[in-house]
């Protein structure tokens, strides 16, 4: 068990999804019989949108929901992807699981806290960088590894990071590396947002 | 006996274009469930094939995927199939792959299950950090729908099957069937007391299957070369098929490794990947998954141990997930140890004392072990903590703890008693993070 920390809501705004967001979360809803069972992904929207899950979002889920902002600040502490502080710009997941370790994860992730100035569970003071120490991330065969915001990267020395790290701080594109990289053309090619799974009849 | 290296669930990694269903279908993808439809052969008969081919759940439980179907009752009104590519299990990387690189080879694979047991909606819950495989299998399923393969009136019978994704959000336990069913109706993914079992009251109650990924990858294989060509592979009929051995660590050639059930664990660290690195010696491996009890370099190099489902129970481990995680002389085993405890620690939902507490415990005196400040007794009370983290929980994330610490404990006491008498690692935690 980890233990959470609900979120201080003395200075936010009040909740809104974006018009497109309220289109996606009516799509999200029709794949269920049952509501509630939009309330994972609606959770994944919002910190799409606002970066991070604050407590006046969870109100308004509460209300969506019909629940009370408890029960909803109950799911949001359970799952770890789901980040109720503020993340870095780009955010690190670096997997410090047995395999990874035994590969030099120890080492990677000293390197890359010295070199981001940024010490594991925090975010820098200027929100570019942040990283969090993960569970198994299901890449171990490409041990040591790390996920920057949604991108995998296998195989990790500091040799091969360093260049990554200078891209990100010079604002220029990375491409994943390791099995993420067969995936690019595939998602690139479609014409439809990922949003959409399913063609009317 | 047969260990002809065929490749069954890989065999389109090779070529990427196979993502594209123009191509998946050149390489006869879809003729499984075309050719079910078409020839209107029964669900029961398709229960029937797969019973015979003894497949077995390739996520962790091996248990027979074809008597679990028989489970679900023949009742009126929805039934549901859960896919669990949940994939958590420390050393797996199996699931990722296949939805990665052969996705509509799973959603062929969920069509036949859901035609065999009566299912008109699966939902595919992949866990959060897989974000490029949720949208290649969401990109699948949109091509497969625009051609009416998923959706109504399937191949112009009168078969209904949606399936959609849906994502976790970062929890290891919603790889639990149960955990996963309570994430899939928006909860927290809290395992719940079995029975009643899923397949007679899973998701919002109703009879439910949940299948593996690389369960379902296999059956338009079996579907279309049938079930005596799927039983005879492998060391027996109970334990037929290949499996995507996911070896990591102290390997030349880590990576995913298709082979048929019933190889030794020393020609698969040996023949396919190339040995150990550096021309160390082996000390340990893990074969099934963080969960399984670790083998010894003796049970390897002199027992020859063989990596099907049975053998591996039979010498106390387990075929798991098929995780195979090698660790050389090099490795500090008490930091294994308090490395995979940390793990379960975090991990546990916390709704039974004997997890909650128990991997908080296993996990703090370990840990206190690994940085030198352990005593004698710590072992002793490691010991009394084992066998009461086994079937006294809701789920089994307390019973895999136990075994994952117990047989380190067991196989490597004298690990544990030089850390507790030098009052530090002896091998100065070479691993530790």
């Amino acid at each position: 068990m980890v233990f959470a920390h609900f979120p201080n809501s003395s200075d936010e705004e009040d909740f809104e999804f974006s018009d497109e967001n309220k289109e996606e979360l009516e799509r999200i809803v029709e794949k269920y019989p049952v509501k509630r069972s939009a309330l994972i992904p609606a959770l994944i929207l919002i910190q799409k949108q606002e970066g991070k899950i604050t407590s006046k979002a969870m109100q308004f889920l509460a209300g969506y929901f019909e629940t009370s902002a408890m029960e909803i600040w109950s799911v949001v502490s359970f799952y770890t992807m789901l980040k109720t502080n503020d993340m870095g710009e780009f955010h690190f997941q670096v997997c410090d699981n047995l395999s990874c370790a035994l590969m030099g994860a120890g080492k990677l992730i000293d390197f890359l806290e010295k070199r981001l100035d940024c010490p594991s569970g925090k975010t820098r003071s200027d929100k570019k960088f942040s990283i969090e120490r993960v569970e198994c991330l299901g890449a171990c065969g490409g041990a040591p590894c790390l996920i920057i915001n949604t991108d995998y990267f296998e195989n990790l020395t500091e040799e091969i990071l360093e260049p990554i790290i200078v891209s990100l701080e010079k604002g220029e594109e990375i491409i994943p590396m390791g099995a993420d990289e067969v995936s690019l053309n595939f998602i690139k090619e479609s014409s439809f947002s990922s949003s959409e799974n399913k063609i009317e009849d | 006996m047969n260990f002809t290296l065929e490749k069954i669930v890989t065999s389109r990694f090779e070529d990427p274009a196979c993502q594209k269903i123009d191509v998946y279908e050149k390489t006869s993808g879809y003729q499984a469930i075309r050719s079910i439809l078409d020839k209107r052969i029964s669900s029961d008969d398709v229960i029937e094939t797969v019973k015979t081919s003894g497949l077995r759940g390739r996520g962790g439980a091996g248990f027979p995927c074809g008597l679990k179907w028989s489970f679900v009752p023949k009742v009126d009104g929805p039934k549901y199939l859960a896919v669990n590519a949940d994939e958590g299990e420390p050393g797996t990387f199996k699931d990722r792959e296949l939805m990665l690189r052969d996705p509509h080879q799973l959603i062929e694979g969920i069509l036949i299950a859901c035609y065999a047991v009566g299912i008109e909606k699966a939902y595919i819950y992949i866990r959060g950090e897989y974000f490029a495989p949720i949208l290649v299998v969401e990109k699948a399923l949109r091509e497969a729908y625009e051609k009416g393969y998923v959706g109504k009136n399937i191949f112009g019978s009168n078969f209904d099957c949606d399936i959609y994704v849906h994502s976790g959000a970062g929890a290891y336990i919603c790889g639990e069937e149960t955990g996963l069913l309570e994430s899939l109706e928006g909860k927290r993914g809290h395992p719940r007391l079995k029975p009643p079992f899923p397949a007679v009251e899973g998701l919002y109650g109703r009879p439910t299957v949940i299948n593996n990924v690389e369960t379902l990858c296999n059956l338009p294989h079996i579907l279309n070369k049938g079930a005596d060509w799927f039983s005879q592979i492998g060391i027996n009929e109970k334990n037929s098929g290949t499996r995507m051995y996911c070896v990591s660590g102290h390997v030349k050639k880590p990576g995913l490794y298709e082979l048929p059930l019933g190889l030794t664990c020393e020609e698969i660290i040996e023949e396919h990947c190339g040995g150990i690195i550096d021309g160390k010696k082996l000390k340990a491996v893990i074969p099934g998954g963080a969960s399984a009890p670790v083998l010894t370099s003796k049970e390897v190099y002199e027992d020859k141990i063989k990596m099907d489902f049975d053998s591996l129970a039979a010498a106390g481990s387990m075929g798991g997930s098929g995780g195979v995680v090698v660790m050389d002389e090099s490795t500090c085993m008490v930091e294994v140890a308090a490395r995979l405890s940390r793990f379960f620690e975090h991990e546990s939902c916390g709704q039974c004392s004997v997890c909650r507490e128990g991997t908080g415990w296993v996990s703090e005196i370990i840990s206190r072990i690994e940085s030198g400040k352990g005593v004698k007794e710590d072992i002793s009370t490691l010991k009394s903590i084992d066998p009461n983290m086994r079937g006294n929980t809701i789920c089994v994330l307390s019973d895999a703890c136990a075994m994952m610490f117990g047989a380190i404990l067991n196989k490597f006491q004298d690990e544990f008693e030089e850390h507790i008498s030098k009052k530090g690692c002896p091998l100065n935690s070479p691993y530790s993070v």
